[in-house]
């Protein structure tokens, strides 16, 4: 019996199905080979294990871990609408939002640009821009106008509580 | 107190009664699990769910088996579940590394490998659990029983829902396997 043939047998031989011829020429062949003679040992001691299994002992936490998952689980809709709010709603939102105004200011910048030019060239001749220009300035005026009113508003409200 | 008594209380939320009955089941339950799943993290998670299904579900226990059968059920139940979703993960985990998405891969552990904590590295140990993984669920199951929870053939078909004739076969076939599975083993190392 070579090695090959020894390792095929090890089942059979274990179950006690090898002939008595067969039975002897494996004695003899795990008697002079090292090699197969460790193989098969280590293949008993790790069936033999089947026998002595390994147990996990008492574990002193282990009601106060589970205790503390089940509560971790009293308010799963919760952090369900969470995730689903954040995750799936607003987060989405912020980018389609983002999204359509940078296309929003690229389209103002892309269209900006000629009109430009073309304000050029109207000031070359056309004056009527100053109306409007003298519109925004009195516009800015009245803001500003209202700005400082509240700020002496204020002045005399202080002055009114000092005296 | 007897366990009908704690179930009973369970049943009406009594939070000391399920206290008693975890402390007095944990170990049992925690075994099973690991038997199956050979994983002391994951045992300690899914031994948990299986307390968490007797306290919502007590009321569905009716006292026609032992405890410990229902007990062993919803484990093994429980654990097999565990291991099918952890293929599953492992299938998409080498799709990931087909297409290139690397980072997933790290939570994705090597079932072969995973062995727990307190149980000593030993050649033939990891030989014996790499071999019981590889083996067919109901094999594994009904001869986790037998031998690590030395389970008699009775009890074991009434928790796996077979007859008795079945559970002995299933048993021998284990057997068969493990020894194949332990000679590949030690051929390849
Ligand atoms: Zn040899």
């Amino acid at each position: 019996m070579n090695c090959k043939e020894f390792k095929n047998r090890i089942p059979d031989y274990l179950d006690q199905k090898l002939t008595i011829d067969l039975t002897n020429q494996f004695n003899e062949h795990l008697k002079n080979c090292s090699d197969c003679s460790l193989l098969f040992e280590k293949m008993n001691n790790t069936l033999l294990l089947l026998n002595k299994p390994d147990r996990i002992s008492e574990q002193p936490y282990y009601f106060t871990q589970l205790k503390q998952k089940m509560e971790n689980r009293i308010h799963p809709n919760e952090s369900f609408f969470q995730v689903l709010l954040t995750k799936k709603i607003i987060q989405p939102v912020l980018y389609l939002g983002s999204i359509i105004i940078a296309v929003y200011i690229g389209i103002l910048i892309g269209s900006g640009t000629p009109n430009t030019t073309q304000y050029a060239e109207k000031t070359k001749t056309d004056t009527s821009y100053i109306e409007v220009l003298a519109q925004y300035q009195y516009f800015n005026e009245m803001e500003l106008e209202s700005i400082e009113k509240n700020l002496i508003k204020e002045d005399s409200f202080n002055n009114n509580q000092e005296k | 107190m007897s366990d009908q008594e704690l179930l009973e209380k369970i049943a009406i939320k009594d939070e000391q009664a399920f206290r008693l009955f975890v402390e007095k089941y944990h170990v049992l339950v925690l075994n099973v699990c690991n038997n199956i799943l050979n994983n002391y993290d994951d045992s300690m998670d899914i031994s948990q769910e299986v307390f968490i299904k007797i306290y919502e579900s007590v009321d569905k226990f009716r006292g026609e088996s032992k405890i410990s059968t229902w007990l062993y059920r919803i484990a093994v139940n429980k654990s097999l579940n565990h291991l099918r979703s952890k293929k599953r993960q492992k299938w998409f985990s080498s799709l990931d590394t087909i297409f290139g998405d690397e980072s997933k891969k790290t939570d994705i552990k090597n079932p072969d490998l995973n062995i727990g904590e307190q149980i000593e590295l030993d050649e033939n140990k990891i030989a014996l659990q790499q071999a019981i993984a590889k083996l067919p669920e109901k094999q594994k199951t009904a001869i986790t029983l037998n031998s690590f929870e030395e389970l008699p053939y009775k009890e074991i078909s009434e928790i796996m829902g077979i007859s008795v004739t079945e559970v002995g076969v299933l048993i021998n076939r284990a057997k068969k396997n493990l020894q194949k599975l332990i000679l590949d083993y030690y051929k390849n190392n």
